[in-house]
């Protein structure tokens, strides 16, 4: 098997970063994250979109019916929805960041972020793993290209699925290589 | 329409509900900040990034925004 070379990069928004900055809080000694994953961005749109179209319906509210109400009740309607859309757009903002994979030297990790008091971490060791798939599926999945990476590992431990990530494939090779012991590290392109 | 829901504004009955309701709204959104501020605080020890600070500021900033909503509520 060929060496990969890796460099430091990072695309799609932060989704799919090569060695990145970002590393696992317990990490051990000598660990190093060579990659990070998180949910593709167009993944996220629905939120977006939501946030923006109720900030346009209480815009269109202001035009129309805004000079009709008193100065209290305009001041009410405004900041509840606009507080209530920030806290919205926020709240599914951490979801997405804090929900990553990360593949170390030394270990695959999944932490599932599922919001207020409520997170799931599973890690294996990179030696157990045992293969790793991928699926894309859909329209969009299609044309954005992002997908399912499944990480089955030996014996009884927890097999690790990254959900909605891009460039599946590329995925898959590093976590091969990484798991064959196959990476070499470059600097950062200028 | 509004000149309706002006009128409901002025019985006294509806505008007690509706402050003990925007009150409680805020009461609402002041434990859900705290929360939320616990969780970063967590999470940053997990995961760490470049741009936990922000994030842990943009929070600190959506408790004091719930926190001023509150004492608006309370008084206006």
């Amino acid at each position: 098997m060929t060496r990969l070379t890796l460099r430091p990069d990072k695309q799609t928004l932060g989704s799919f970063c090569v060695l990145p900055d970002t590393r696992f809080g317990e990490a051990e000694l000598g660990e190093r994250t060579i990659l990070l994953l998180r949910g593709h961005p167009f993944t996220q749109i629905s939120w977006v979109i939501n946030s923006v179209v109720i900030l346009i319906l209480v815009l269109i509210f202001d035009i129309i019916w805004g000079q009709s109400l008193s100065i209290r009740a305009y001041f009410w309607v405004n900041a509840l929805a606009v507080i209530a859309v920030g806290a919205y757009a926020w709240y599914n903002f951490l979801l997405w960041y804090y929900t990553v994979g990360f593949v170390t030297n030394r270990r695959v990790i999944d932490i599932d972020y599922y919001g207020v008091g409520k997170r799931r971490l599973i890690q294996a060791p990179i030696a157990k793993v045992a293969d790793v798939t991928a699926k894309t599926s859909g329209y969009f999945g299609q044309v954005f290209d992002f997908g399912v990476v499944n990480v089955q590992t030996e014996g009884y431990i927890q097999n690790i699925t990254f959900t909605n990530v891009p460039n599946p494939d590329r995925a898959i090779a590093i976590i091969e290589a990484t798991a064959a012991g196959e990476i070499s590290t470059a600097p950062p392109t200028p | 329409m509004i000149s309706v829901i002006e009128f409901f504004l002025t019985v006294p009955f509806i505008n007690i509900l509706l402050k003990l309701f925007i009150v409680s709204l805020s009461v609402f959104y002041v434990f859900y900040s705290i929360l939320m501020l616990g969780q970063i605080g967590s999470l940053r020890k997990i995961i760490i990034t470049d741009q936990g600070d922000l994030i842990q500021f943009v929070s600190t900033v959506q408790l004091v925004v719930a926190l001023a909503v509150f004492v608006i509520s309370l008084i206006y």
